[in-house]
């Protein structure tokens, strides 16, 4: 199996949204730290009712394009695909090969080397998702593409998928539901249990790392939602409690939630310490001669909470 | 404890109010909300015109007749339809081989033996080719399809184009063309689309390829920003859906009787006047009276004025309407002026049959009182519309029924014109006007039809289990809950009106007096024994329990067990706990000729103290007989939907006074107590621990009531001194 690591010397990111418009910032960003790749997410596929009302596995959630992609940078294609999708409508990987080369088309993006699919894979679906891959990279190989995936931290202990490339979800670690939860995005404590034993996983691995921030809604102990307002200074309406906790002190509507007064708003963002723990850990953990670092995701605003040098330490190759 | 038991005594029947569901359930609509107005007799369900599958129907069928017109107008046009709109690609190649071979084929369908017959090879080349441009631009209608400038499905098109192009005859020259249309709009490629429309739009022949085509002109109107050209386009060719989405798109929105006008102004005799217009009355006759008030209102002055300035065809229909619009706003001698009218206009059969309906109802809505006279041109109008009920059934109404009857009538669900237009004379108009003329047994006999009539038609019933069994098997069957009989408008009446309307009934039912007795005897419900029931049930209400037992001895084991009263509800009606006493058909029957057999004693009982004490268990018993015991006396217990049946307040009035009467015979019976222990003991059982503890101080009750004084402190006539 060919191995896929960037060997040009270049960086990697995510790009998550819903529409692909890069501002300045991020163009700086790509160009500050070498970006030589950007995982693209195209479209996300559901098990949902199509036009005629049959449910079938489709694609939702399209990015449009109101960019062009910078010259000199590779786009990994990206998909993520629901275990619904995988458990009851398998059959769609030509349709997903041909949409992936319209879109590249239509949108300018040539010279594409990689696809990745992004699955939460369990033990139910495992088979179904591995069948998927297997129909999928027989036509990516077609065009020499390679198939790569996305590996969550529970995924680990399991064989791995029949992809040339993984790319391990170091972000996402805690749960959001769990009220004693301190940070669900990256902790060490969440991570360490998956990772107490060497692990030989049987496809390379890079790592991925949050660079994110997000609100939590705490009402009465139970999660209500995740926000994406980061900034809880309004002295008039939250009140700073111990912690990253904040107290809504009066309703209002924030992102189209109702926020009441009582509320909890539990502030987590991606810690640089965890974040160099974490990164050591894997390294450590995880038996093979070379890795890529990817940031999760481009994103003018959470990327500003970090420092120039923060970013380089967290590409940076020990 | 005991107090304990007593509270939970109270409490368990609120527990149990949900339990049985022999209760009229919540209606969706009253029988009078029907939506009636039919002058478009297709569509009763109340879709939306614009959007109407039948317009897609029509438009197919015309198409079959344009072939039918170039080919042979012997071939049928399903024959036609399932070739050209059915059969796939490889078919139709095959059918061309076919042709072009000149074998000969065992083939069935009409249109393809004529094309093989006549070598017409023009025809199977041209439907291949639309076959493709469908097939193209169906895939590109699926979520999957992402459009790339030069893709497989733009090459396609491209071909189909150029294909279509090439044709230089002249009998398909139209059909071609609206393949190229279709594709080069399918290409978005609207500049060419228009300059082809300009082209050729004179080459069409009038009908159906050319209202096709100019649709999709008018969508490249639209595209390229000529909103006006395109609303006009579509106008011309009705196309309502988008020349509504112009308008939406310059922002000119119209209401939906705005729509309406503006159709009538357009073109009062166009195809899509009257599907809008019934479409847009049911949707008016679902709301209240005041509420409808001013679109009929508008409506009448709209009709007005269009009769003076213009003479639209089908008055008949104009006239049906105005006469309508005049009754809900309750101008009656301007309803009956232009229904009259409109009979005077040559309807077609399917309006003077809906005019009719509508001529009975007027008819009994200002009958001013029920007599022979009126029961007679009312009965002599209701065989017409039972015959109507009959004969116009069909399969698919007739399946639905079976499957989902039973809730659509429960619920006050439309379904199925004839049946729904009875119902809502009948139950409506019919029924009250009985009752305000003192008919009550009649109006009975009216609802058990209204009710039943559909049901003993059919015969047929789906169970929850989706077995389909007949009604008479569904009735007795004893694992299917039955729960129709106990929460129609029938049952609703026999349950609130006086016992003694339902023990006419069932005179006469036994004994018709006339043939109006005999047509509703026919097609209703006439179990003896499911009125005998209601009736010793209604009895043991009254406290007639002598009268009870008779009705009660009527009724077989087989029916009470088909009745599946929920059986922990058999409580016993003499004790003080919730003990259960399973009795089957005897719980009632027993506890009505135990409550007899107590009033005989008590009228002959000579010991004031044994008479008191009969008069005690007695009480218990009626006490008993609405609160825990309730399905002793009812068919359900607080009756959550209450608010929907007002008649129920009758039953609560009822229980009310059966509560007084409880007292009255407690308070008269403690004063016969000559024997202070039986007194004692008495209190003491009726949870009177204070009275017995003062009142009878030197009493072994009175002794255990004070050891026990933790547990039996009564509140209740500390401060009113003794109860009784």
């Amino acid at each position: 199996m060919t191995t896929l690591t960037d060997t040009s010397g270049g960086n990697a990111v995510y790009y998550w949204k819903t529409t692909f418009q890069l501002n300045n910032t991020e163009r700086r960003f790509l160009q500050t730290h070498q970006i030589k790749k950007i995982y693209l997410r195209f479209f996300d596929v559901d098990f949902e009712q199509d036009q005629d009302g049959t449910f079938k596995s489709i694609p939702i959630a399209t990015t449009r394009f109101l960019d062009t992609v910078p010259a000199g940078i590779e786009v990994v294609p990206t998909v993520y695909i629901t275990t619904k999708a995988i458990a009851s409508d398998p059959q769609f990987a030509h349709l997903l090969f041909n949409r992936i080369k319209a879109m590249a088309k239509r949108n300018k993006i040539r010279d594409i080397h990689e696809v990745q699919l992004d699955c939460d894979w369990t033990n139910s679906t495992r088979y179904a998702f591995f069948d998927f891959c297997s129909t999928l990279d027989s036509c990516l190989s077609a065009d020499s593409v390679k198939l790569s995936a996305t590996i969550r931290l529970h995924q680990l202990k399991q064989k791995a998928p029949p992809v040339d490339k993984g790319i391990l979800m170091l972000y996402n670690t805690g749960s959001i539901h769990n009220p004693n939860t301190k940070n669900s995005i990256l902790s060490y404590d969440d991570v360490e249990p998956y990772l107490r034993s060497d692990i030989r996983y049987g496809i390379p691995l890079d790592f991925a790392f949050p660079v994110y921030s997000w609100g939590i809604l705490i009402r009465r102990n139970r999660t209500q939602c995740i926000l994406r307002t980061t900034d809880y200074g309004d002295t008039s309406l939250y009140e700073k409690q111990e912690g990253n906790r904040y107290k809504v002190l009066k309703e209002h509507f924030l992102e189209n939630h109702h926020l009441q007064a009582g509320d909890i708003i539990r502030l987590e963002t991606s810690q640089m310490k965890e974040i160099r723990e974490v990164k050591e850990l894997v390294r450590s953990k995880i038996k093979q001669a070379s890795y890529q670092s990817v940031i999760y995701h481009l994103d003018s605003l959470q990327l500003s909470q970090f420092t120039e040098q923060e970013i380089r330490t967290i590409y940076k190759n020990d | 404890m005991k107090r304990f038991l007593f509270i939970l005594m109270w409490l368990l029947p609120v527990v149990y109010r949900h339990a049985l569901a022999h209760t009229p359930v919540y209606r969706y609509y009253r029988p009078d909300e029907y939506c009636t107005f039919r002058v478009w007799g297709k569509n009763m369900k109340g879709e939306a015109p614009f959007q109407l599958s039948m317009d897609l129907e029509k438009q197919q069928m015309d198409n079959c007749r344009s072939w039918a017109e170039i080919t042979s107008p012997s071939i049928p046009l399903a024959a036609i339809r399932e070739v050209v709109y059915h059969w796939s690609f490889e078919q139709l190649k095959q059918l061309d081989q076919d042709v072009v071979s000149g074998k000969k084929r065992t083939e069935r369908n009409a249109f393809a033996q004529w094309l093989i017959r006549h070598k017409d090879t023009e025809v199977t080349a041209f439907l291949m080719l639309a076959k493709r441009c469908e097939t193209v631009r169906q895939s590109q209608n699926t979520a999957w399809y992402y459009p790339v400038e030069g893709d497989a499905v733009e090459w396609e098109l491209e071909e189909i184009i150029r294909q279509a192009g090439a044709y230089r005859g002249k009998r398909l020259y139209d059909r071609y063309t609206l393949q190229m249309l279709r594709a080069y709009i399918a290409n978005r490629r609207y500049t060419e689309c228009l300059n082809l429309w300009l082209e050729r739009k004179n080459a069409f022949r009038e009908g159906v390829i050319q209202e096709m085509a100019k649709g999709y002109a008018a969508g490249a109107y639209c595209h390229i920003g000529e909103i006006g050209t395109a609303e006009d386009m579509f106008f011309e060719i009705e196309d309502i859906s988008s020349y509504l989405y112009c308008l939406n798109k310059r922002k000119a929105k119209l209401s939906s009787w705005g729509i309406f006008y503006y159709l009538c102004n357009k073109n009062p005799n166009g195809d899509k006047v009257f599907p809008c217009l019934q479409y847009l009355v049911h949707k008016e006759e679902t709301r209240s009276k005041e509420d409808s008030r001013i679109a009929f209102e508008a409506l009448i002055s709209f009709l007005s004025t269009e009769f003076k300035e213009r003479q639209p065809d089908n008055r008949a229909a104009w006239y049906y309407t105005l006469s309508y619009a005049y009754d809900r706003i309750d101008i009656p001698e301007k309803a009956w002026k232009y229904i009259r009218l409109a009979e005077q206009y040559n309807p077609d059969p399917d309006l003077r049959e809906a005019i009719r309906v509508f001529r009975i109802y007027l008819n009994v809505k200002h009958a001013q009182k029920y007599d022979i006279e009126f029961e007679n041109e009312l009965y002599r109008e209701l065989v017409w519309l039972d015959n109507k009920i009959v004969s116009c059934l069909d399969s698919v109404t007739r399946n639905t029924i079976i499957e989902s009857g039973i809730s659509n009538h429960s619920c006050g669900m439309s379904q199925y014109y004839w049946n729904d237009m009875m119902r809502k004379i009948v139950i409506s108009q019919v029924v009250p006007l009985c009752q305000s003329s003192g008919y009550y047994t009649r109006a009975l006999q009216w609802l058990n039809y209204a009710d039943n009539r559909i049901f003993t038609l059919v015969d047929k019933v789906q169970t929850w289990e989706g077995e389909i069994v007949s009604w008479q098997a569904y009735r007795n069957r004893k694992n299917i809950y039955n729960s129709y009989d106990y929460c129609n408008d029938f049952f609703t009446n026999l349950d609130t009106l006086d016992v003694k309307y339902a023990e006419r009934l069932l005179h006469r039912m036994e004994n018709p007096l006339c043939s109006l007795d005999t047509f509703l005897n026919e097609r209703s419900y006439t179990d003896r024994q499911y009125l005998c029931e209601i009736i010793g049930t209604k009895l043991i209400a009254s406290m007639r329990y002598g009268e009870a037992v008779v009705y009660l001895r009527s009724v077989s084991d087989g029916f009470i067990e088909s009745r599946n009263i929920y059986s922990p509800l058999e409580r016993d009606p003499f004790g003080r706990t919730l003990k259960r006493e399973v009795q089957g058909k005897r719980y009632k029957l027993n506890f009505a000729e135990k409550m007899y057999t107590l009033e005989q004693r008590i009228r002959q009982a000579d010991n004031p103290n044994d008479k008191a004490e009969y008069m005690l268990t007695y009480a218990l018993g009626v006490q008993n007989s609405i609160l825990q015991c309730w399905v002793l006396t009812s068919y359900a217990y607080g009756i959550p939907h209450q608010f929907h049946n007002p008649s129920y307040d009758k039953n609560k009035r009822t229980q009310k006074e059966l509560c007084l009467k409880v007292n009255q015979i407690k308070e008269h019976a403690f004063q016969l107590f000559t024997d202070k222990e039986r007194a004692a003991k008495a209190c003491y059982d009726w949870n009177l621990f204070k009275t017995a503890a003062t009142k009878y101080p030197d009493t072994k009750a009175a002794a255990y009531i004070r050891r026990h004084c933790d547990q039996l402190v009564d509140y209740k006539d500390l401060n009113r001194g003794y109860l009784y």
